[in-house]
């Protein structure tokens, strides 16, 4: 059994390049759309998605905009190892890193 | 083939004082205390800092990819995000969140005033009208509010920290001219990334099912008449435990249509990242290739 770390660098990159797509958009305009006189209980609204999907990135895109008060709660210990089943060591790199 | 362990290390990386902060919680009463203090240490402290934000930000060294911020939002954003990598938020945020729970700290030993929602339903039944033409507007439950440390003096009330008070003074500096009885986008989002970790259950003897969770948004339900919008993001959780259907809630007043809860957002979508395959010029050796492969799906 291998004990294999995500390469952090790829995830932080992933940051750092232009951001693609309007769901930052469409995340405003989707809390937008519920004005104040609805009969809700409270505003907030939640994205619940695969990892990967986007979500911190899409309010961080949305926080170069718009005043958002950023709070990570994760448990470290919980859901720590993802198991998976690979082929050749070079497979997995062009996976991670998204390159040919 | 091999079979493999791949350690997920998250990012962002957590806020782990405030989580912990969160989830002390022992009974409801606790929990809803907690979260309503903090709610008002974070509004006071974010004006403070908004306030200060061209010196907190003076010194900072851009990196390269990024531009000088213009916007107060974009400023704050990099006070927030600067430094952090996957191991720990960076030092100015933890010097932030340090500095909300100091003050959270403060606000929640003093005595707190609920003023809650008044049910009207009963009320209602008993009364019984007589069948109109056409059906009323359902009753709306009044407007809570949340103070700390309120004290009966001569001059009446004395408040020390009242949630929509501190939160109405971020507001007015943020929105010129702001009026709590007017309609305004949203002005400040509240974002907690992997919230499930509030989400789970408790059984208090006196009040029955409760979450940090469930009392966080007792909490943010004080404040709904403000532009003040919060954001769930959950990787492991379910929709349910964000918005579940009105007869699962723990809400009575959502469990009988009093109120609704808005919708989650679902529309990050697939394949950002993907190369168009144009007809014509796209061969099947290409499409199956590890690079174009690698580019579908999920964007991170």
């Amino acid at each position: 059994m291998l004990i294999l770390t995500l390469p952090r660098k790829a995830t932080l990159q992933s940051w750092a390049i232009k951001y693609v797509g309007n769901a930052s958009v469409s995340l405003y305009e989707h809390l937008a759309s519920h004005p104040k006189d609805e009969d809700n209980y409270a505003r907030y609204t939640s994205i619940v998605q695969s990892s990967g999907m986007g979500k911190s990135r899409a309010v961080d895109e949305l926080s170069k905009t718009h005043l958002v008060v950023p709070l990570t709660l994760r448990q470290e210990s919980k859901g720590k190892f993802l198991r998976i089943t690979i082929g050749p060591s070079s497979d997995l790199k062009t996976r991670v890193s998204g390159r040919g | 083939m091999v079979q493999a362990l791949i350690l997920k290390p998250g990012f962002p990386a957590a806020d782990e004082n405030v989580r912990d902060w969160f989830l002390q919680s022992r009974t409801k009463l606790e929990a809803f205390t907690r979260a309503g203090a903090f709610l008002c240490a974070l509004f006071v402290a974010v004006l403070d800092c908004l306030q200060h934000i061209d010196d907190q930000i003076a010194g900072i060294e851009l990196p390269p990819y990024e531009d000088q911020p213009d916007l107060i939002a974009a400023k704050f954003r990099l006070l927030m995000t600067v430094g952090q990598t996957f191991s720990q938020q960076g030092q100015r945020r933890r010097e932030f969140y340090d500095g909300v729970l100091r003050i959270a700290n403060n606000v929640r030993f003093l005595d707190i005033i609920v003023i809650e929602a008044i049910h009207q339903t009963t009320l209602y039944q008993l009364w019984s009208p007589p069948q109109p033409s056409t059906p009323p507007r359902k009753p709306m439950p009044a407007s809570p509010g949340l103070s700390f440390n309120t004290v009966r003096s001569a001059d009446g009330w004395d408040v020390r920290y009242d949630l929509k008070e501190e939160l109405g003074k971020l507001m007015i500096y943020l929105i010129e001219g702001f009026n709590v009885l007017h309609d305004y986008p949203p002005a400040i989002i509240l974002s907690f990334d992997e919230a499930h970790t509030l989400t789970e259950a408790s059984t208090d003897d006196v009040d029955g099912l409760w979450s940090t969770f469930s009392e966080l948004r007792r909490a943010l339900r004080v404040i709904h008449s403000f532009p003040c919008f919060s954001v769930f993001l959950s990787t492991t959780g379910k929709v349910q435990q964000f918005t579940p259907d009105a007869l699962h809630d723990i809400s009575t007043r959502l469990q009988e249509g009093l109120l609704s809860l808005i919708p989650p957002f679902c529309e990050l979508g697939f394949d950002q990242l993907a190369e168009k395959a144009i007809n014509g010029k796209a061969t099947l050796e290409y499409v199956s290739s590890l690079s174009f492969m690698a580019k579908l799906g999920r964007p991170l």
